[in-house]
């Protein structure tokens, strides 16, 4: 995969770079700010972005803004970003239009590295993935509507699939089977009221509804 | 009969004294200073600038007139008279409302209406003295000189013989009387100019108080803010410094357990240290990511209350209902005393009350941020001896807020703090102050 990573802690940056590196990605760019973000990405074309939040000049929401921009300017770039701490409102902005190859995790996440590196490919391919805290956030927001009729276990499933898992890997997360987590997942469709058609899409609608709406 | 005379021995009869006979000349100055620069300033009104200038110059003389008369009085009268407190002037910003308040210091004009007063006082007061000490002069030593008198007349009868001992000895006895008294009318006299130098050119101490408490309440504003400002500089110092380093320390050793794992001729113990320091490093992260919460919540910085407290209910193990409908974002020392309450009240909760659900609600009533954490828990809660609650009232009342705590035995709890909102015009717009 070719990389762009922006980062402005020198040291995490090259921490990362030396990281995907070492899993045999090519570091395209590295930037200390998101002042030339769109224009980087329409010159190099990478296959995921690893975006910080806090990036000067105010170290508040920059990543966040620049994630969004990007997706303007190219909307099906895969962009994962990093943040000091989880906030659900970063997580809903960036989700806003299109959800597809988006990540959002904690940065410290880059310390379980086959995770960091398995979430990075998981974006570039299109995937979603966010943080355990940011789904345990909108879980303990989200009490009303549809999500109401949820069982606890059901929420915890629903939680694990917004994290971008699949079945398999729920599964192995709650120590259960793979047919007791299939059988869970459609009682979350059903309960949501999301026919039965392609079921990649209906588990994107699911957790875009927990997501938004929940 | 020495108890008599015994006030002329002392020195302050003498020093009193001379102050009443300075208060002669002095109140001519006073008086001529005053009246000159009063009319000359007024008359050149019309020139504005100079008229301003001769007015303020003629105010600030006032407070000239209290500083020399204070020494005066300090140095001859005995007494220590607090100066007023200094102009406020230099507290205002602007040319026109310093130069206001210059022309309307009160302890100037006080200064300068002593001036005025003087001078007919300092007439009195310099006649009466100086006839008295006169006639107690003139009289005691009358017997040494009234013989060598060549012609001695009382309304054209001769005075000769025993008449002129009488006379030289009535003469004697009025001088003697009059040196007694002196002392007494003297210290009298002083008295007047000491309540007049004490209450038109002395500190009022209603007005020192109530500077003292502005000045006390700035600094304290100055100190809250200071600390609510080294809090978030810790956080930042903190999240770019140590915390960077610690997950790049944590990387590399994922990325060497990764290695070793991976490899098959790795010692066990070696993977096994590995692995265990990778552990410990990244729960280092965690734990410090918990304590910088503790200092500041960066988020409550970047986001605002809403968003910092949706994360304290995620992390809370008791469901929580946060309703906060604030149209602005308050000043960041309130916003952050706030968050302060409701994390406390939140803690306390999930340790003690047993709830099933808690409320949070903050919002503006009156001019003051309203913050109520309640829950359906047992109760019981104590906001007066030590514990978290009694710390907030204290963080409260550095900002002037107050926390109220309703928890009866048997509950339910209810948390509630009001948070005084400076004027609008120190509460922007969340816009201008998102960076």
């Amino acid at each position: 995969m070719r990389i762009v990573i922006v980062e402005d802690s020198v040291l995490l940056r090259e921490g990362i770079a030396r990281l995907l590196g070492e899993f045999g990605h090519e570091i395209v760019g590295q930037l200390v700010d998101a002042g030339t973000l769109v224009t980087t990405v329409v010159d190099l074309r990478p296959d995921l972005i690893v975006l910080d939040v806090r990036l000067p000049p105010t170290f508040t929401d920059e990543g966040i803004r620049a994630a969004v921009q990007v997706r303007a300017a190219a909307p099906t770039q895969p962009i994962l970003v990093l943040s000091q701490y989880v906030e659900e409102r970063y997580a809903t902005e960036l989700l806003a239009s299109d959800s597809q190859g988006i990540g959002y995790l904690l940065k410290e996440r880059v310390a379980d590295v086959a995770d960091f590196v398995d979430a990075c490919e998981r974006v570039a391919a299109g995937g979603t993935v966010l943080d355990p805290e940011v789904v345990a956030q909108l879980l303990a927001r989200r009490r009303r509507g549809p999500f109401d009729d949820l069982t606890p276990r059901e929420r915890e499933v629903l939680g694990l699939m917004a994290e971008g898992r699949s079945n398999v890997g729920i599964a192995r997360h709650l120590v259960v089977s793979d047919g007791a987590v299939e059988k869970h997942i459609s009682s979350i469709f059903s309960k949501l009221g999301l026919a039965t058609s392609d079921t990649e899409h209906r588990r994107v609608l699911a957790v875009l509804q927990f997501l938004q709406h929940g | 009969m020495k108890r008599l005379f015994a006030p002329l021995a002392r020195a302050r009869t003498w020093s009193e004294t001379l102050h009443l006979l300075l208060d002669l000349p002095l109140g001519i100055a006073w008086f001529t200073i005053v009246v000159t620069g009063l009319s000359l300033g007024a008359g050149l009104v019309v020139l504005a600038l100079i008229g301003l200038v001769v007015l303020v110059a003629t105010v600030f003389a006032g407070r000239l007139i209290g500083i020399v008369e204070r020494a005066r009085a300090r140095a001859l009268l005995g007494i220590e008279v607090p100066p007023p407190l200094p102009a406020e002037s230099r507290h205002e910003q602007g040319n026109w409302r310093r130069i206001k308040a210059m022309l309307l210091d009160a302890p100037g004009w006080k200064g300068l209406g002593y001036g005025v007063i003087m001078l007919p006082l300092g007439i009195m007061n310099f006649t009466i003295v100086v006839t008295l000490w006169s006639i107690a002069l003139a009289g005691t030593s009358y017997p040494l000189w009234g013989w060598a008198t060549p012609q001695n007349n009382w309304y054209g009868h001769p005075v000769h013989g025993w008449i002129k001992t009488g006379w030289i000895s009535g003469a004697f006895v009025v001088g003697v009387l009059v040196l007694i008294a002196v002392p007494h009318v003297v210290r009298g006299l002083a008295a007047v100019d000491r309540g007049l130098i004490k209450g038109l050119l002395g500190g009022s101490p209603a007005a020192e108080l109530r500077q003292r408490v502005e000045s006390l309440t700035v600094s304290r504003d100055a100190s809250v803010d200071i600390a609510e400002s080294e809090r978030r500089r810790i956080e930042r110092d903190l999240h770019d410094g140590v915390q960077a380093q610690l997950v790049t320390l944590a990387m590399d050793l994922g990325m060497a357990r990764q290695k070793l794992a991976a490899g098959h001729d790795a010692d066990p113990a070696v993977l096994a240290l590995v692995e265990r320091a990778h552990d410990d490093s990244k729960r280092a992260v965690s734990e410090l990511r918990n304590l910088v919460r503790g200092i500041h919540p960066a988020v409550l910085t970047d986001r605002g209350l809403d968003a910092a407290v949706s994360a304290l209910a995620a992390r809370s193990p008791i469901p929580v209902e946060v309703n906060i409908s604030l149209a602005t974002r308050p000043p960041a020392t309130l916003e952050s005393a706030a968050y302060f309450v409701i994390a406390e009240a939140l803690t306390n909760a999930a340790k003690h009350s047993g709830a099933s659900l808690i409320r949070v609600d903050a919002r503006v009533v009156d001019g003051r941020l309203r913050v109520e954490v309640s829950d359906d828990g047992c109760g019981g809660a104590d906001a007066e001896h030590g514990g978290g609650l009694a710390g907030l009232a204290g963080r409260l009342a550095a900002v002037e807020g107050r926390l109220r705590v309703a928890s009866p035995i048997g509950g339910p709890t209810a948390v509630l703090a009001e948070l005084p909102l400076p004027p609008s015009t120190a509460w922007p717009p969340p816009a201008a102050r998102t960076s």
